[in-house]
């Protein structure tokens, strides 16, 4: 490090030397994302007005300093995190904010606000919990505070049912979807209770067909889960929460116990459960449909309109997009808050879409990255489990509005229009960033 | 744990991959299904949130222009001279498409034509299209449209020295304000609907151009081109013939008009062109053969498709020289062969022989512009030559005379040289004749070419296409 300060000295020391310091990368790295808010400005300006309005420079130029605010805390009091997640989510929430300037301005109004909240958030969370590892000693009781939000909904008065599906909480004028919270808190719970009971479920268990398969008071914690899952999807109509929940418990339990058979076990009784649902419910037999068969001209213009309108905006979009505000994106029903990667699709083209997806994949590398740093099981496992939250909602989303999967309503990450969602993965990554500080000592 | 975080890391490039596999599918080869899809609104949403460009004539009237729609979309078409124009114009719908000149011209309408630097496409704003200047004149087309009045046929006007076409009339026609209505019914079911079936089944054909898709025998109008090709292949104006009531040829016969057929004696080409002749012609087309006859009716653009910048032109025709026998070829010669033509094939025989053997590439699109600035100007440009000079002249001159004394006097205009050539075209058994009339004018320095068929008139080219003809040429020399 020496060495290569002093070879270009001019430029600076320590802190401030521009090649080897993490911090500056960092910096860097946030400036070249913010121009994709910066060029998002002028093209929407320029498709609209014909020409630029300066006063719109405000979404990006905030934006921007909200995530420069976050770089000089961690610069001055954190220096050690890593410096990819910053950008990176930087990045993410800059395509949002343009995306919602395009749409609806109203919204992108709030999303800025909240973007705000959740950096401070971030910072607050950073700034106090200086050391993650004492979370293990509250996992029972962050276990049943997730527990508590989850199931906050279905008291009366303050539980809604939004759009069918039994989500949100309201207090006054404010709402809030406590399973974007509760899925972090969760994710504490199984890293800490796994990192401890570990050898526990690998220990006995007999062969069939070259697996090994576990012992039945030992499939205990899966069931759970597994019974879990299916209350949400059953109480509150929450098909992608309850598929993330599950998701991630899957990916953890296999990284802590090696057993594919558990995830073998696990895929079995989740697929068990949704046939059961699928014939009892109503509504799940509907998305199927719509994904089996989107085009279908007798449907097209009632269950299927949304999934065919947004196949239609990929469709339009092509390689190279039409363009920021050139297309038809407010065709599509709730294109601001699930469907907002549709609106990317057709606007910014197969490259767009493609970068996008390339985005989650570099925050998912580095989650795994962190995780592999890491010294001890729990922050291992606890950066497997926030990782594969941003992967996997990122990907049932996406694969949802282009009916790769079917469609459950869930935000993308950083990009949908949505405060809970928002402040919970402003947490999540504060999380990471946490662990990551420990790997760097090591190193 | 650490080999199962790297495992784990593979499933996410595994979903990754299957993300971008299944994007390319729809985005790229998929595409095109999606777009065409019926319940896909976006081209309609888009073409009909553009203000479209006004298509405004010669003399600067507008004969289609977007008003804000009061159906669902944004925009829709009006139509100021409504059926006068709306075989040229056609019209632009969202339910039954696009003709005429808003389909030929649709990108530049819609502003996507010419295509422009891409920082104007990047500050243009979307919503506006250009305006198509046309060269027709409502002058000529409502001489045109008075003088045919309620009878079926067709009339064209073009200028013979630059192509342009100055008139395209048809009748029957249509009302294209009815035909791109928004308006619905007590049930919800669009106005337009029973409109577009009421015209798409009627015998009569409204929405059909007769001046470019309807396809007739040219009877003695033909005979133009049997001069020109006799005269190319070396049969001078000066060639005579003893033409008799009934030519014996090929074990039948070719017989002139009268009752009996009238018996001509020993003519030339000129009395032959202008009293029209049969068996002058039948012996001079057997004479030159088959060969020299097609090949020059060929020349004129029979047999090719037509360079028009309009999208519905049929292609006239006439027999390959080895597929006519002897008497076949003789009756060709007088007009009545297995030949069929539409009016704007005649129109274009006239514009050669008016231009000296140059036939122009027609053309309905003066200038394309955006607001006063032109984006995109017609230059003018000869297509084809199939006579010299020398022969075009020739027949001009037998042309003048069919007017000054012939069959076509009552073409005639005091002050102003008119040539022309009448014709009278034999349907079938019991089937009233077309009349035909082809005129050039002035004859000494030719400024139009006008060709005439009403359908089935009964009367003779002469008598009832001629009148017409002069009614046109009036209008097109003010």
């Amino acid at each position: 490090m020496g060495s290569v300060g002093a070879a270009c000295g001019h430029v600076g020391e320590g802190a401030f030397n521009l090649r080897s310091s993490p911090r500056n990368k960092e910096l860097l790295l946030l400036l070249l994302a913010s121009t994709l808010a910066f060029v998002g400005w002028v093209s929407v300006d320029l498709a609209r007005e014909g020409r630029v309005q300066a006063g719109d420079a405000v979404y990006p130029a905030v934006l921007t300093a909200f995530f420069i605010a976050a770089h000089l805390f961690l610069r001055f009091l954190r220096s050690d995190v890593d410096y990819l997640l910053l950008p990176l989510t930087a990045a993410l929430c800059f395509v949002g904010i343009t995306f919602l300037f395009r749409l609806d301005r109203h919204m992108a109004n709030l999303q800025m606000i909240w973007m705000g909240v959740g950096v401070a958030a971030m910072t607050v969370l950073l700034a106090f919990l200086k050391d993650y590892k004492i979370l293990q000693r509250y996992r029972y009781t962050l276990a049943v505070a997730g527990l508590l939000l989850l199931l906050s909904t279905m008291l009366p008065v303050i539980g809604q049912e939004v759009n069918g599906s039994r989500l949100w909480l309201v207090l006054g004028p404010l709402r809030f979807q406590p399973s974007e919270l509760a899925k972090i808190l969760l994710a504490v719970f199984f890293a800490a209770y796994l990192a401890e009971k570990k050898e526990l479920l690998v220990s006995a268990g007999r062969s069939f067909v070259g697996l090994r398969f576990p012992r039945l008071k030992d499939l205990g914690p899966l069931l759970t889960m597994w019974a879990l899952s299916l209350l949400l999807l059953i109480f509150q109509k929450d098909l992608g929460s309850s598929l993330l929940f599950f998701g991630i418990f899957l990916a953890m339990l296999y990284v802590a116990t090696s057993r594919v058979s558990f995830v073998v076990v696990g895929l079995i009784l989740f697929i068990m459960g949704a046939m059961v649902t699928f014939f009892i419910f109503g509504h799940v037999q509907e998305r199927v449909t719509v994904w089996v068969d989107p085009l279908n001209p007798e449907t097209i213009d009632e269950e299927s309109y949304q999934m065919a309108q947004s196949l239609f905006a990929f469709a339009e979009g092509g390689l190279t997009g039409e363009g920021l505000a050139r297309g038809y994106p407010e065709i599509i029903p709730f294109v601001e808050t699930d469907f907002i990667f549709a609106a990317i699709g057709e606007e910014l083209g197969l490259f767009g879409a493609a970068a996008c997806i390339l985005l989650y994949l570099m925050l998912a590398a580095r989650g795994l990255y962190i995780a592999l740093r890491s010294r001890i099981g729990f922050g291992l496992l606890l950066a497997v489990g926030l990782t594969t939250i941003i992967a996997l909602q990122s990907f049932i989303i996406m694969g949802g509005v282009t009916r790769l999967v079917p469609l459950t309503g869930i935000t993308l990450p950083f990009v949908s229009y949505g405060g809970s969602s928002l402040f919970s993965n402003f947490l999540l990554i504060g999380l990471l960033l946490c662990i990551s500080r420990e790997g760097e000592e090591v190193a | 744990m650490r080999k199962n975080v790297r495992k784990l890391g593979i499933f996410f490039i595994i979903l990754t991959l299957a993300l971008f596999f299944n994007l390319s599918y729809i985005q790229v080869f998929g595409q095109q299904s999606l777009r065409d899809n019926q319940a896909n609104t976006r081209r309609l949403r888009e073409e009909y949130g553009i203000d479209r460009g006004r298509i405004i004539t010669a003399d600067g009237e507008v004969a289609a222009e977007s008003v804000e729609s009061e159906g669902a979309l944004v925009y829709q078409r009006f139509y100021p001279l409504s059926w006068l124009l709306c075989h040229v114009v056609g019209y632009d719908s969202p339910q039954f498409g696009r003709s005429g000149l808003e389909q030929e011209y649709n990108e530049y309408l819609l502003g996507r034509l010419p295509s422009q630097g891409w920082v104007e496409q990047l500050t243009r704003i979307r919503e506006e299209g250009f305006d198509l200047y046309t060269t027709v004149d409502t002058g000529v087309q409502r001489a045109a449209a008075e003088a045919l009045g309620e009878r079926k046929g067709a009339v064209m006007a073009i200028n013979p020295k630059t192509g342009a076409v100055l008139a395209m009339y048809s009748w029957p026609n249509f009302d294209p304000n009815a035909l791109v209505s928004q308006e619905t019914d007590a049930e919800g079911g669009l106005v337009a609907e029973t409109v577009m079936q009421s015209y798409a089944r009627s015998s009569s054909s409204p929405l059909l151009n007769r001046c470019s898709m309807g396809l007739y025998p040219p009877g003695s109008s033909f005979k133009v081109v049997t001069s020109s090709a006799g005269i190319t292949s070396g049969f001078p104006v000066s060639t005579e013939y003893a033409c008799p009531g009934i030519w014996e040829v090929g074990g039948s016969r070719v017989v002139n008009y009268g009752s009996p057929p009238k018996d001509f004696g020993v003519i030339d080409m000129d009395t032959a062109l202008t009293l029209s002749v049969n068996t002058y012609f039948a012996q001079l087309a057997v004479d030159m053969g088959g060969e020299a006859l097609v090949g020059c009716t060929r020349g004129f653009g029979v047999n090719q498709s037509i360079p028009i910048d309009y999208p519905s032109v049929a292609v006239s025709s006439i027999p390959g020289p080895g597929e006519m026998d002897l008497v076949e070829l003789a009756w060709t010669g007088a007009g009545q062969g297995q030949l069929l033509f539409t009016p704007l094939q005649l129109g274009l025989i006239g514009c050669g022989i008016a231009n000296g053997g140059r036939v122009m590439r027609l053309h309905l699109m003066k200038d394309i512009r955006n607001g006063d600035e032109i984006l995109n100007r017609y230059e003018s440009e000869v297509w084809t030559e199939p006579i010299s000079s020398e022969t075009a002249s020739q027949v001009l001159e037998m042309m003048k005379d069919v007017v000054a004394s012939g069959t076509g006097t009552q073409a005639a205009i005091p002050g102003v040289t008119v040539a022309g050539k009448t014709g009278t075209a034999e349907v079938g058994e019991g089937m009233p004749n077309h009349a035909w009339f082809l005129g050039i004018a002035p004859a000494e320095n030719p400024q139009v070419v006008v060709a005439v068929i009403v359908e089935n008139s009964g009367g003779g080219g002469g008598s009832v296409a001629a009148p017409i003809a002069r009614e046109v040429i009036e209008a097109a020399l003010e």
